[in-house]
């Protein structure tokens, strides 16, 4: 294995890679370039055979995913780019769109090549106002080198691609509500099956692919599925990119070879907890990710250790709570962003996610009874897997992990009638931590 | 009541100030408009019968969406851009304004609501001329964004959700704006500030004052 250095956040090691032909002089382009000596099913081959998983959450094979378009359908074909990077705790696109845009664009061009799409569209979220500027920048100069518009690079294959902005909605990250908003709609979910593969954009048979994936395809093109694969842990292959946030020495977005533990990502790479407290809690994938405690440090960043551990890679944004953090005042906070981010569509998640920030509103606020906790686990279990989209079970992930693993704490603020935690009470030695309201109850 | 003449924003503004999203969208003559620019008053509550929905739209605007329009294969998917288009040269979406969208891009005003309404960057009253954004979802929430939040409500004078007498600032909240490592995280406009430390508050207290 070649020491390691990162393949996808190339800015971090190559400066002003952002320029084309800085990026172009680091290799850039020459994924392309090999593409399209292959006929695209052979390029869909090799990234199947990279073992390349899907970065936006659900870690599905991406090849794969390419080969469920119908041969046969005579619609058009469209490529939709997922760049809606909204998981609270997820930052790393953000990054690779504004620092290594070329490299996300190369992807998006191959991967429509090996896809047959007629046109690309990338979805970023609204609020990457500059990301947007820099993406259609960098359009325009792979057009004008010829890796972009007609008869690309000789090959005979045509390609444009539109940049669409989002406008602040979370949900239209979910793919099927993505393909509503492009239509011009409110961002909906729909129902599956038909898949989009089959019936999409304009119910006409679509891939979408999230933003950062497709920047793990020109490397794979470029040098191999073997090279790409050296980095492997159990089902997953490649190098990963993470955002390590909260409660840590050095947030920041990482790329780190597939495999390295939760403790080496915090304690190594992210310079462990501030201020040198103890580490109490962890968001793996972003906040619809069930958190774990300290006792889940050695489980491998990878797609598969941390679903045996009982929670998911979801979108690589690891969030770390320190020993000062009430956990239902951060839970709280994750309800809230599902309660307002609830497209509306469904009832159990409208409703639920409504009913759940009550719920943890009085409880951090004193007014809570101890059946409370009993009825927040209650309303998630009905929030999750009774909705159309993943955002209820999202909803119900934080709340449910964190009851099961701080469930004293929760009881805790009934018993005091408020938060153990409060500032002014630990300041006025009225310390009321779970451990000393347990003991003494 | 009818104006003949389109309203129009204020001025490019140099710095923080920001270009408005209309330059999104290169091929586009108008640039220069600033999206929060031109708001009515803020207190005011806008008597939106001074617009009319068949001059609300400057011709560079309807040009635009045309131009727009073009890159999708059904002219609905246009519908995100023009309200962009629109809310950039106008301030805010006034109901004439979708309306005029709906006449420019082929469907009833009712359609165009419904879209415009879902999405929470369409502002369908009037906006300061500029847009504070402190997230306070659970990365920055852990970092002190609700101390943050609070100094500005505080400084400004104002909750979160409105806006300062003079219509010079809207203060919102961000929801995850993907900014996590540099939490707590913020924008002014469509600037990312980077971690809102006391000193980054400072400045962008001066810049929307000034």
């Amino acid at each position: 294995m070649e020491p390691f250095e990162p393949v996808i956040l190339r800015n971090q090691v190559v400066p002003n890679i952002r320029d084309i032909d800085v990026y172009i002089a680091d290799g850039g382009y020459e994924g392309l370039r090999a593409a399209l000596q292959m006929q695209p099913a052979e390029v869909i081959e090799t990234v199947k055979k990279s073992g390349l998983r899907g970065r936006g959450g659900a870690g599905f094979p991406t090849g794969m995913k390419w080969g469920f378009l119908p041969p046969d359908s005579p619609k058009p074909r469209y490529l939709c780019v997922n760049a809606d990077e909204s998981e609270p705790g997820t930052c790393h696109d953000h990054e690779l769109i504004e620092q290594n845009p070329h490299q996300a664009i190369e992807g998006i061009i191959i991967t429509a090549y090996a896809t047959k799409a007629v046109r690309a569209f990338i979805y970023i979220r609204g609020e990457f106002y500059r990301g947007a500027l820099i993406l259609e920048e960098a359009i325009a100069e792979a057009r004008q080198r010829g890796f972009l518009g007609e008869d690309i690079l000789g090959s005979g294959y045509s390609l444009d691609i539109v940049v669409h902005r989002g406008a602040g909605a979370y949900i239209c990250g979910e793919e099927t509500a993505l393909l509503s908003s492009l239509e011009g709609y409110k961002g909906f979910p729909r129902n599956k099956p038909p898949f989009p593969a089959v019936a999409g954009l304009y119910a006409s048979p679509t891939v979408i692919n999230n933003i950062g994936t497709l920047a793990h395809v020109p490397p794979i093109l470029r040098r191999g599925a073997e090279w790409f694969a050296q980095w492997t842990s159990a089902r997953t292959t490649g190098p990963l990119v993470v955002s390590v946030s909260g409660h840590v020495v050095r947030p920041g977005n990482y790329e780190v070879p597939i495999g390295i533990t939760m403790r080496e990502l915090i304690y190594d790479v992210a310079g462990g907890i501030r201020d040198g407290n103890r580490l109490k809690a962890i968001v793996p994938g972003g906040s619809s990710a069930a958190m774990i405690g300290p006792d889940k440090l050695d489980t491998p960043v990878e797609f598969d250790a941390l679903a045996a551990a009982g929670t998911m890679l979801g979108s690589a944004g690891v969030i770390v709570m320190d020993e000062t953090t009430c956990m239902v005042a951060a839970t709280l906070r994750m309800a809230e962003f599902y309660k307002e981010e609830s497209c509306g569509k469904c009832t159990p998640c409208r409703e639920g996610t409504g009913w759940m920030v009550d719920i943890l509103r009085r409880l951090e606020q004193g007014t809570g009874r101890m059946q409370d906790v009993t009825l927040l686990v209650s309303v998630a279990n009905n929030i999750a897997g009774k909705s159309f989209c993943l955002l209820g079970d999202a909803s119900a992930a934080p709340v449910v992990s964190s009851i099961k693993l701080f469930r004293e704490e929760y009881e805790a603020h009934v018993r005091a009638h408020g938060c153990p935690l409060r500032s002014d009470w630990i300041r006025a030695g009225l310390n009321m931590m779970p451990d000393r309201v347990l003991a003494r109850s | 009541m009818s104006e003949t003449r389109p309203p129009q924003g204020p001025p490019i503004r140099a710095g923080l100030g920001g270009p408005g999203n209309v330059e999104a969208y290169p091929n586009s003559d108008n640039r220069g408009l600033d999206l929060v620019g031109g708001g009515a008053g803020a207190d005011a509550r806008p008597d939106v019968r001074q617009y009319d929905a068949a001059t609300i739209l400057a011709p560079e605007t309807v040009a635009a969406i045309r131009q727009v329009m073009e890159r999708y294969p059904v002219a609905r998917s246009a519908v995100m851009p023009a309200l962009y288009l629109t809310q950039a040269q106008i301030g805010w979406l006034p109901p004439a304004a979708l309306a005029a969208v709906g006449a420019v891009i082929g469907i009833p005003a009712a359609d165009v609501e419904e879209t415009a309404s879902f999405y929470n960057m369409y502002y369908r009253q009037p906006v300061g001329r500029k847009i504070v954004k402190v997230c306070t979802s659970i990365s920055c929430f852990l970092c002190g964004a609700d101390e943050v939040m609070a100094r500005f409500e505080r400084e400004l004078g104002i909750q979160v959700g409105e806006t300062t007498p003079d219509g010079a600032v809207t203060l919102l909240r961000g929801e995850c704006l993907a900014d996590c490592h540099h939490a707590p995280a913020g924008q002014l406009n469509d600037e990312y500030l980077g971690r809102l430390t006391p000193d980054v508050v400072d400045r962008v207290l001066e810049e929307v004052r000034g």
